[in-house]
């Protein structure tokens, strides 16, 4: 599916990266408080959502060694995109490629081949990165904007540690199946908002 | 909610799992598979105005053709399978692609469509696992023929 590259994963970080976007706001949850609020942050945004869970799915999909140098990346991934942002306070990631990015993972997923090690781990990198590229925080007083960045950083780790384990854990006829299907869901999804957001862009 | 609330929707569904619990594997995962898939591409079409000849027909039709499958216990090879439900998916994908960006949070309306629509295949896997028994197999070619006559129902505008 992705066999012909992993050049994808470093090109498609370096566009999240350097692409300058609009701001996506995402409100914060009232009385949450910020930690909370971006703790709950890769959950709560459908985007992010769904490409947090396609990663920590294909993660575990590709076994523990595999599972564990991916939640290291994602880790690496989060410290750098937050510390882009403190430096880039106008930097953001456009939401159809986080889409793109989701529906990418996705296909692996359905795919379920085993990828060289090198790429899920890429691809938790970037998708650590992405998830941190909020530019959000760069509005915050000091200490919200810290409190918000541990929140976000300790939320995507935990959401992936709990999918990619419980996908890892077990390795059961329907939960074989069950990995795959919910890849297909994911790329349709994408494919579909997607779809819209070139209409609306045409 | 709408794939659940829409009758014809439904039925097709829930007969997408059920026949491919019936073939077995590995139609019991790829049908699930390709069926959202292709329905996405459905959903492209239907969200940049291509025109797609009698979609509510289809729709229908999908009904009557996948039941019948069921109710005969037809086991095709599994790329026939595939391209017949793949080519009902492109309906189904058209219909709910065209109401897309009517949707206030189009990405909440395709994540709950695409759910709603995988887990009424999920519910037809596990009611088609009952084929495992003799009655259950006649339950379930019972439940094909149920199928057949909703969307035989729909096609001739009874609904």
């Amino acid at each position: 599916m992705i066999g012909s590259g992993w050049l994808i994963v470093p090109g498609t970080c370096a566009f999240a990266v350097i692409r300058p976007s609009p701001v996506a706001a995402h409100a914060p949850i009232e009385g949450l408080g910020t930690f909370y609020s971006y703790f709950l942050h890769p959950i709560i945004v459908p985007e992010t959502a769904l490409l947090v869970a396609g990663t920590a799915l294909l993660l575990g999909q590709q076994g523990r060694t595999a599972a564990r140098m991916g939640v290291g990346g994602i880790a690496i991934g989060l410290v750098t995109g937050l510390s882009v942002i403190g430096f880039w306070p106008t930097l953001s990631v456009d939401q159809r490629f986080v889409l793109a990015a989701a529906a990418t993972v996705g296909g692996a997923l359905c795919a379920d081949r085993t990828l060289p090690q090198v790429i899920p781990t890429l691809l938790a990198f970037a998708t650590g990165a992405v998830v941190s590229l909020d530019p959000d925080l760069a509005t915050f007083p000091r200490r919200d904007a810290w409190l918000g960045a541990a929140g976000l950083a300790a939320g995507t780790l935990l959401f992936t540690i709990i999918v990619s384990g419980l996908s890892t854990g077990s390795q059961r006829p329907w939960l074989l199946i069950g990995r795959r299907i919910a890849g297909a869901w994911i790329v349709a999804a994408a494919i579909l908002v997607l779809a819209l957001a070139a209409k609306a862009a045409a | 909610m709408h794939p659940v609330l829409g009758l014809d929707h439904l039925v097709a569904m829930v007969g997408v799992g059920l026949w491919g619990a019936f073939i077995g594997m590995p139609a019991i995962w790829l049908l699930p598979i390709i069926f959202p898939l292709v329905m996405a591409l459905g959903g492209v079409l239907g969200i940049a105005g291509v025109p797609l000849p009698q979609v509510e027909t289809w729709i229908a039709a999908s009904a009557v053709a996948i039941g019948i499958c069921v109710a005969l216990a037809v086991r095709p090879p599994i790329w026939v399978a595939a391209l017949i439900v793949g080519a009902f998916a492109v309906f189904h994908g058209h219909a709910h692609g065209t109401e897309l960006p009517a949707a206030s949070n189009p990405l909440a309306y395709a994540l709950g469509f695409v759910i709603a629509t995988g887990l009424l295949h999920l519910s037809g896997i596990a009611i088609g696992y009952l084929t495992r028994w003799d009655w259950g197999r006649l339950l379930v070619r019972g439940g094909g023929f149920a199928i057949a006559a909703v969307g035989f129902a729909y096609l001739s505008g009874q609904v």
